[in-house]
């Protein structure tokens, strides 16, 4: 896979960053370009490097088992974090990620951030638990304050849903504004370059990637883990990941692994500002509205209603029956999730809604144990 | 555990740095000052802040469960990342660590004052190939290069070791400077801090002494103990060290990628090893091992599948089924020398196969119970130290 980076352009209010994708094998169905876009008042920021879609494209390679030469210059920390990076995916996914070799037509490092701290920023629980958090009258360690927030369009909001995209932004954008933060907007068609099923592990490189691009004079950049320490995915959290992928000028962290996800919604349910734009839903949200139906909303949903705050939200106008938590489906990727709610239901005694859960995740095992079964014996 | 300011004073040739520590709860059987030393020719790698203070009693104050308040100033950064390091520790062993706050009277960012690299060195196995792997001409990524290594006295040579510690200082001194990389060293008290396991403690000590000596280096290579599939809490084993990086000072995990009997093979190759590979922390004597160790046996037996054994003067003993079978190893060690198992079983040496699996049966009745008491262990209450309240 060769990277061409493009010369930046500037039209209709918007810089273009993108690179001319060469691809080395079939299949060749993906787009001819990468393409990021920032609104013109975001100039300050573009950087004009192509670490960035080095990064983007990392995933790609990896299940296309394509080597990646940039035809640019790439940070040689970033180049090694991305080395590691590969290698823990390759040892993760053995069959589906082989390791590939990086290589830029120059090395040089990129010069160190200047103070200020960003925080990518989708709207859902870890995203507000963290900024939240980062924000100057939470945070105990003056320097450790988010001045930016990240909203990104063509991750989960798709390029389609412009409506619902600025519907968002301009929530968001009043929020962050009365606590001090500015809110940053990018536009992508990263995911056109993601394979089916495969985008829960593609979006931290993703992420990182716009990082990279938009990150000029930023020394920090938090990444929202959804994960918890505790949580022992294959061979330990995968919150360690996203450190990998900084580089001399930006250190990427995940941020709020610490908390299980519970204790983030919890805390979460105590901010004003979320009851009318907390937004988790990714299967059809429609504006600042979740669809209350599919497994992430209804895991959302019985914890605030555990912490006695889900009628507060305006976000989540449908509401939580009994039915939804007993037959809603949800993956074996969520047990630790639901399982952080089970034992916060235990400790409030509301054993309607433990009995709930309980039966959701014994009904669902056995889908989780029939799936794992049929993909065993080369069915699925 | 108040550390007092940092002082900073020259004499004899040295540079000392050092902070008073006042306990607030007993025992108060430990020294009054923790303090670092370095040759006065590393002036300008030193720094005054009291990041590394931080990191070197860390351990001491999770295990007493005592709040570290920093009388001067810290990296908020660094504040950050010991907080997530401290909280993974609780969560793995709630019973050994306990949660605890961290405080400065005043904090402020670190710039970075330099470009160069260090790797931290003791002239074992892993460090060696941290070293090798990015020596200039083994360097893939230009700009990845190691410029400086940091060689301690004071953690497995102790303070009273000092002929020992200059007879290995001048061998690494040669033979990195062939290398074209600058040995730095340093002596430290921090060891008497340190109530307990050691090798619970030393790798935040030693990143406190890169904090240290960081002044005019930008990143710090830590020499990876396990690759990212045989820690026993998978990668977060290899990548939490790099929580403990600061905003000029980034510390990354290094040779994670492959595992112990890989590196090993690696480093069986490189003749500059086979008078200096150092390994032994149990009796060391000078730059010899002591060849009866699980740490030794498990280094011989690889190396002897590689074929280099006999290459090595540092391993004076000759390797015998009835050292490797009566060796003692730590369950924390067991991916290491599964490795080493797998290496011998794929060159066919059976007989040391054999050996090695004698070796871990024996040891693995000690480990169950350990694994028993640590089992039924009752673990500390959490302690959140940044839950927001709007």
């Amino acid at each position: 896979m060769i990277i061409h980076p493009q010369t930046p352009k500037i039209e209709n209010g918007e810089i273009t960053v993108s690179a001319g994708i060469e691809l080395q094998k079939p299949p060749y169905d993906f787009p001819k370009t990468l393409w990021f876009r920032f609104p013109e008042a975001q100039a300050e920021f573009v950087s004009e490097r192509a670490d960035g879609f080095a990064v983007a494209l990392l995933n790609l390679a990896l299940l296309r088992g394509e080597d990646i030469q940039l035809r640019g210059t790439l940070s040689p920390r970033l180049a090694w974090g991305m080395q590691e990076f590969q290698r823990v995916q390759s040892l993760w996914h053995p069959h589906e990620k082989k390791p590939v070799t990086i290589c830029a037509d120059d090395y040089a490092r990129t010069e160190p951030g200047a103070g200020k701290i960003g925080c990518a920023f989708s709207g859902g629980v870890d995203s507000f638990f963290t900024l939240w958090t980062h924000l100057p009258q939470n945070e105990p360690y003056r320097g450790n304050a988010v001045s930016y927030g990240l909203f990104v369009q063509g991750l989960d909001i798709g390029l389609h849903e412009t409506h619902t995209f600025e519907t968002h932004r301009t929530a968001y954008a009043k929020i962050l504004r009365e606590w001090g933060v500015e809110l940053l907007t990018a536009r992508t068609n990263i995911r056109a370059f993601d394979q089916a099923g495969d985008w829960v592990y593609a979006i931290t490189p993703a992420l990182a990637s716009v990082v990279h691009l938009l990150g000029r004079g930023l020394g920090r950049f938090y990444i929202p883990a959804s994960e918890f320490y505790a949580e022992q995915p294959p061979w330990g959290p995968d919150a360690f990941l996203s450190a990998l992928l900084s580089s001399e000028e930006v250190q990427i962290l995940e941020d709020g692994a610490g908390f299980d996800k519970y204790e983030k919604i919890e805390a979460v349910a105590r901010i004003p500002a979320s009851y009318d734009c907390l937004r988790v839903c990714y299967q059809d949200a429609s504006g600042l509205v979740n669809c209350g139906k599919c497994d992430k909303c209804v895991h959302t949903m019985t914890s605030l209603a555990l912490c006695g705050a889900l009628p507060k939200y305006s976000t989540f106008p449908k509401p939580l029956t009994r039915r939804k938590i007993l037959f809603s489906k949800t993956p074996y990727t969520m047990l630790a999730i639901e399982l952080s709610t089970l034992n916060a239901a235990l400790r409030a005694h509301r054993y309607d809604y433990a009995s709930g859960i309980s039966f959701k995740l014994f009904w669902n095992s056995l889908r989780w144990g029939s799936s794992w079964l049929r993909k065993r014996m080369g069915l699925m | 555990m108040i550390i007092h300011p940092v002082t900073r004073q020259c004499e004899h040739g040295q540079i000392c740095v050092a902070a008073r520590i006042e306990l607030e709860k007993p025992p108060y059987n430990l020294p009054e000052f923790l303090w670092f030393k370095f040759p006065e020719a590393q002036v300008s790698f030193v720094s005054d802040y009291a990041d590394g203070f931080v990191l070197a009693l860390l351990y001491l104050a999770q295990v007493r469960g005592e709040n570290i308040h920093v009388r001067g100033t810290l990296s908020p950064r660094l504040c950050y990342g010991i907080n997530e390091y401290q909280r993974i520790r609780n969560l793995r062993d709630p019973r050994r660590y306990q949660p605890i706050e961290i405080s400065a009277d005043r904090y402020i960012r670190r710039e970075s004052s330099g470009d160069n690299i260090l790797s931290l060195f003791s002239g074992g196995i892993d460090s060696f190939y941290t070293l090798w792997t990015h020596l200039p001409q083994n360097e893939k990524y230009a700009g990845n290069s190691v410029t400086h290594a940091l060689f301690v006295q004071g953690f497995d040579f102790g303070l009273h070791q000092t002929a020992m510690f200059e007879i290995c200082r001048a061998a690494y001194s040669r033979m990195l400077g062939e290398w074209d990389v600058a040995l730095l060293t340093a002596s430290t008290n921090v060891r008497s801090f340190v109530l307990g396991n050691w090798s619970k403690a030393v790798s935040p000590v030693l990143l406190g002494l890169a904090h240290i000596i960081g002044r005019s280096i930008s990143r710090v290579y830590m020499p990876a103990e396990y690759s990212y599939t045989e820690g026993l809490v998978g990668i977060a084993s290899a990548l939490q060290y790099g929580l403990l990086s600061s905003e000029g000072l980034e510390v990354l995990n290094d040779g994670s990628r492959i595992s112990k009997f890989d590196r090993i093979a690696a480093m069986a190759q490189v003749p500059a090893t086979y008078n200096t590979l150092r390994v032994c922390y149990t009796r060391p004597d000078g730059l010899m091992n002591c060849c009866e160790c699980g740490k030794c046996i498990n280094t011989m037996t690889a190396l002897e599948i590689c074929g280099t054994l006999k290459n090595y003067s540092t391993f004076p003993k000759p390797l015998t089924h009835q050292r490797i079978r009566a060796a003692h190893s730590s369950y924390a060690a067991l991916p290491i020398y599964l490795s080493s198992l797998r290496g011998t079983l794929s060159q066919h040496r059976y007989d040391l196969a054999l050996d090695t699996g004698i070796m871990l049966l024996q040891n693995s009745f000690r480990w169950g119970a350990h694994a028993l008491k640590k089992r039924f262990a009752k673990p500390n209450p959490p302690n959140k130290t940044r839950t927001p309240a709007p």
